[in-house]
């Protein structure tokens, strides 16, 4: 049994050394994929352009317009002539918000009057718009309390008067970096390419070929030329989740803080499912094309919009939320990023464990009655 | 007589692979002409220099009148070519491939009209119009094929291995459309690996490694190659004179045809050389005479290493 | 012309035998736009929050009452153990914490001020940091009442506005109810453009290659220009097909507001699509198989384009170096050129240099792909 699976795992091993192309997208795929999120992607909003219109002119206006550009948020963006200019600023992008201040603004405030401002701002891209709010009510707030602080001050009123001391803590990632949130995401979405649509290819392409009407002439049983076939993407999952956890932490300082043997545990079982599937598509799927199609808009699709790689699922819409229950991807994503980035151990995440255990166990079992039904 | 091909110097290399050595050769027109070579002897790798799909390395080649390499397009109008792969849209039905291609050869409708009951004809297809190319016999699919490259009445048809991988009755169907193309005054050039095919050439091209080997009339040939040392040795024990004669450095080469023994025999005096040996050996039941070569027996000749020990 | 013509006609033929093909073309735009449309959002609502309240008292009960009312947090579990938190925050069962400390509504009714921590689980870095935004906000809006509250009770003010306060009145253009659907389902169109008419050309070709049927076409006196050109008009009404299939989901479905014109949406079209189809040559002779051609199409051309597209990641927060890159992704201009015209009614006069630029990368592409694809037949 030993000896037919080595045969085939061999045979395997060597024609991928010669199949060039397939080598390149197992070792460029998430190299590109690595360095592309790594380093060209984030959500981090920072340094938004920001153009002021300021009809008060005065010291107050300056110090309003002060408290905007000295935190990393917000980079002046220059001063827009009036208001009939605004139109402009936002048109061309040269500014993705402005912020009027009224001419009444100083009085008001020295009154101890509430004034508005007004922010006007590009809309277009949702996300980075309710962003770019959150920051401006957070230093209008933050200015107000300091204001009317002041303000009760002069009146004679010196009692501690912030209300609240707000203090915000940020666990496991504190500088809020994008690349350490995507990385563990990345990896998941490579083992996903390489362990479902990989072997899929390779079993059909056999399949089209009639070598695999060869091989099961041979005393091979169809089990053992899955598991010597199976045997090798195992391996070259493996090996691709070690290059990029150690590519991870040279270049993004991405670090396995829980324990590697959960990690590769979790991987482990992980792969059993996805090996299974990829085995399963090429059970029912006849050309190299459909095996292909059938395995993207399996995994690529679903892993990169649905398993919480980039979008979050809990603001999903209700029915694409259930959907994401089937998805392995997601309790892997998930589990992966607690053992690395937060440490968790098996207790803490035992709900994202039990369900890679129940789709190790179920997938592989559907592949194998099939194939034992219906051969390949 | 005009030459529909001529060809001087032609070479292809594919890399440090000589795959066409700087062959020389003219077709007359209207001629049926065979390439006779092994797999990999350069057949393909020439027609396809003619046609224009291969650029030669070096050398010329002037098609139907034209310069291949200056005027393809010139050439690409008076010849047909069909590969071995039977390159038709097998996603297509046969209506619809014969439409197509001709009108990618620029056919009016009531040209188009006429040869596509040609086709039905000559390809025995009336009544399957409608079925898709890849349901169909390979045999019928073949003549398809042959039909839709000479949609355009092509002065030059080129086939490559047409009949590969097909039984001898549909080969034989083949070659009398073949037959009839050339009736019609086309040149017709064929490459095969089937040497009794040669036998329904005027013109034999035999290539070897890249090489030019043997040019000529089948019987041209075969009168130029009556004086190889070729015996019959008629007797009752193939066999054992088999066996005997096999051994002897001299006899270059022996195969059993029934009750006959034939041997190359490369030296002075053979009859008598191989009488001795026989007689020697107590076989006294055989006749020798000398026999004419076989355009087999000269290709397999003209293709063995000139040097080392033969094969048998 | 005719020949042209003949070609576009097999062309159609064969679509139409391909079942399989013709499904995709779709059902792909379709599941593309549900799933873009619907999941495909990276606004932040529905946060897990564990609430620990140490104090619990009518004041920590009224500040936990703003966070659990808002849209941003769901409250998964009240704690009263902070030693909790931790097993929470790493399990993944919530997002963020937030802890009231003992004494909390006493300091407040001494006048003092009490601490508020707010606990957030940093490995989701965009969710936490907008979190934590929208906390702050909530926690400092508290704060103020609390402020007003003691200035009427001293009777230092008679109304809350008394107090000097900066109010944003914000309004976002283009998108005033900032839905996230009115910035993506627009994206779904350059992506199901470029995916299917990318994708069926880079086949188109190297399937005959396989097949054999192109040395015959070769032979033909079909000119190379014929032949592509009576490849492209197919696949560039399927793309129009297309373009108009999403169009009408997205205004009629997903109700995202259509500014602009539809001409100049179709105009604009028509040269991305070329741009495409350019891609599509080009990927289709440089490979033998239809198995390269996919690969190559999927993995090094389509992917890293959308990702550098801003279609999902804004290009403004890529480093400056990617930043460069993005200028020779067409798809870059054409997300811009779709967005610009549906949510900002753009025409030729705002789009002229995302326009001149597909121009010229289209023409640049084109000839390559056309040189390309004439010496592959060689």
């Amino acid at each position: 049994m030993f000896e037919n699976i080595l045969t085939i795992y061999l045979k395997e091993f060597r024609q991928l050394k010669r199949d060039r192309l397939s080598l390149a997208a197992i070792i460029l795929v998430p190299t590109l994929m690595l360095l592309l999120y790594g380093y060209a992607l984030n959500f981090d909003v920072k340094h938004v352009r920001l153009a002021v219109l300021d009809e008060s002119m005065t010291k107050e206006s300056r110090e309003l317009q002060q408290k905007f550009f000295s935190t990393e948020y917000f980079d002046f963006a220059g001063f827009v002539p009036g208001e009939s200019a605004i139109d402009k600023f936002i048109q061309d992008n040269k500014a993705k918000a402005v912020l009027v201040i009224p001419r009444d603004y100083a009085r008001e405030v020295l009154l101890g009057k509430r004034v508005d401002v007004q922010v006007l701002l590009d809309g277009a891209n949702s996300n980075t718009a309710t962003i770019i709010m959150g920051y401006v009510d957070g230093v209008l707030q933050n200015y107000s309390a300091n204001l009317t602080a002041r303000y009760m001050t002069r009146k004679g009123f010196s009692f501690a008067s912030g209300g609240i001391d707000y203090r915000p803590r940020v666990y496991y990632n504190p500088e809020l970096k994008s690349a350490k949130f995507l990385v563990p995401g990345l990896i998941g979405f490579i083992l996903m390419i390489l362990s479902i649509v990989t072997p899929a290819i390779s079993v059909v392409r056999e399949k089209e070929r009639g070598t695999l009407e060869h091989i099961s002439m041979a005393p091979t049983t169809p089990l053992e030329i899955i598991l010597g076939k199976t045997t090798l993407y195992f391996v070259l999952s493996l090996a691709a989740a070690v290059l990029v956890i150690s590519v991870s932490f040279v270049l993004f300082d991405v670090t396995v803080r829980g324990s590697v043997l959960l990690l590769a545990l979790t991987i482990v079982i992980f792969l059993i499912g996805t090996l299974s599937i990829g085995i399963l598509i090429s059970t029912f799927t006849s050309s190299q094309q459909m095996a292909f199609l059938v395995a993207s808009l399996l995994s690529i699709l679903p892993t990169f919009i649905l398993s919480g790689f980039v979008f979050p699922i809990s603001s999903m819409a209700l029915p694409l939320q259930i959907v994401t229950y089937l998805l392995p991807g997601r309790y892997f994503l998930a589990a992966l990023r607690a053992i690395m980035m937060k440490g968790s151990g098996f207790t803490d995440i035992y709900d994202q464990i039990y369900p890679l255990v129940i789709f190790a166990l179920v997938i592989p079992s559907i592949a194998s009655i099939r194939l034992s039904r219906k051969g390949f | 007589m005009s030459h529909a091909i001529e060809a001087s110097l032609l070479t292809k290399n594919f890399g440090s692979f000589i795959a066409v050595d700087s062959i020389s050769f003219a077709v007359e027109e209207g001629k049926v002409v065979g390439f006779i070579g092994a797999n990999g002897a350069g057949k393909s790798t020439t027609i396809k220099m003619l046609c224009g799909l291969t650029k030669p390395t070096s050398g010329e080649a002037i098609v139907a009148g034209f310069d291949v390499a200056k005027h393809p397009e010139k050439v690409r109008e008076n010849i047909g070519y069909m590969s071995q792969k039977f390159s038709l849209y097998s996603d297509l039905t046969v209506k619809e491939n014969i439409e197509f291609y001709g009108g990618v050869y620029g056919l009016s409708n009531i040209e188009l009209r006429d040869r596509f009951s040609w086709v039905m004809e000559v390809a025995d297809l009336k009544g399957r119009e409608n079925l898709l190319t890849r349901d169909l016999p390979l045999g019928w699919r073949q003549r398809l094929a042959l039909g839709c490259a000479v949609l355009h009445r092509p002065k030059i048809v080129f086939l490559d291995e047409p009949t590969s991988g097909v039984d001898p009755v549909i080969r034989n169907k083949f070659w009398q459309l073949i037959g009839q193309l050339s009736g019609e005054g086309a040149t017709i050039i064929v490459t095969t690996h089937h040497l009794e095919e040669a036998e329904f050439c005027e013109n034999i091209i035999m290539m070897h490694l890249g090489k030019i080997v043997v040019n000529g009339s089948p019987e041209g040939i075969r009168r130029q190659f009556s004086n190889l040392p070729l015996f019959e040795i008629e007797t009752a024990q193939p066999l054992n004179v088999f066996n005997l004669v096999e051994l002897e450095p001299w006899i270059t080469d022996a195969a059993i045809y029934g009750n006959n023994v034939h041997v190359y025999a490369e030296i002075e005096a053979p009859v008598s050389a191989i009488e001795g040996i026989l007689k020697k050996n107590g076989i006294v039941d055989f006749q020798i005479t000398k026999a004419s070569p076989t355009l087999e027996d000269i290709f397999v000749k003209e293709t063995r290493p000139k040097t080392g020990v033969p094969n048998v | 012309m005719k020949r042209i013509l003949r070609v576009v006609r097999k062309e159609f033929l064969q679509l139409r035998r391909d079942r399989r093909m013709f499904g995709m073309l779709f059902v792909a735009p379709v599941l593309q736009l549900i799933l873009l449309g619907y999941a495909a959002t990276v606004d932040v609502r529905n946060i897990p929050i564990v609430i620990c309240d140490l104090d619990n008292t009518r004041q920590s009960r009224e500040l936990i009452s703003h966070f659990t009312g808002s849209d941003y947090f769901v409250p998964v579990a009240y704690i009263y153990d902070i030693n909790e938190i931790d097993h929470y925050l790493k399990s993944g069962k919530a997002g963020m914490a937030l802890v009231v400390p003992v004494h909390f509504g006493r300091d407040i009714l001494a006048g003092k001020t009490p601490q508020l921590a707010v606990i957030a689980d940093g490995s989701d870095s965009n969710t936490s940091g907008i979190g934590l935004s929208y906390a702050s906000v909530i926690a400092l809006s508290y704060a103020r009442n609390i402020v007003v509250q003691r200035a009427e009770k001293f009777n230092l003010i008679k109304n809350p506005d008394d107090l000097p306060q900066v109010v944003a009145q914000s309004r976002a253009w283009y998108n005033p109810d900032l839905r996230s659907v009115n910035f993506m389902v627009p994206a779904v169109l350059v992506m199901v453009l470029m995916v299917i008419t990318l994708t069926i050309t880079s086949l188109a070709i190297v399937k005959e290659k396989e097949n054999g049927t192109i040395e015959q076409i070769v032979v033909t006196p079909l000119h190379d220009l014929e032949f592509i050109l009576g490849k492209m008009i197919p696949f560039t009404l399927i793309g129009i097909v297309e373009v108009l299939l999403v169009l009408f989901v997205s205004v009629y479905v997903f109700n995202v507001p259509l500014r602009g014109s539809v001409a100049t949406l179709l105009v604009l079209s028509l040269l991305f699509i070329m741009v495409a189809l350019g891609l599509g040559l080009f990927v289709s002779s440089i490979s033998k198989t239809q198995q390269q051609a996919t690969m190559t199409a999927q993995f090094f051309v389509m992917m890293p384009m959308l990702i550098l597209s801003g279609f999902i990641f804004p290009i403004e927060n890529m480093p400056k170096f990617f930043q460069y890159i993005t200028y020779l992704v067409p798809v870059r201009y054409f997300m811009e050129i779709v967005r610009g015209v549906f949510l900002k009614g753009d025409g030729f006069a705002d789009l002229w240099p995302q326009t001149l630029a597909l121009f010229l990368i289209g023409a640049g592409v084109l000839s390559l792909s056309v040189y390309t694809f004439r010496r592959s037949l060689r």
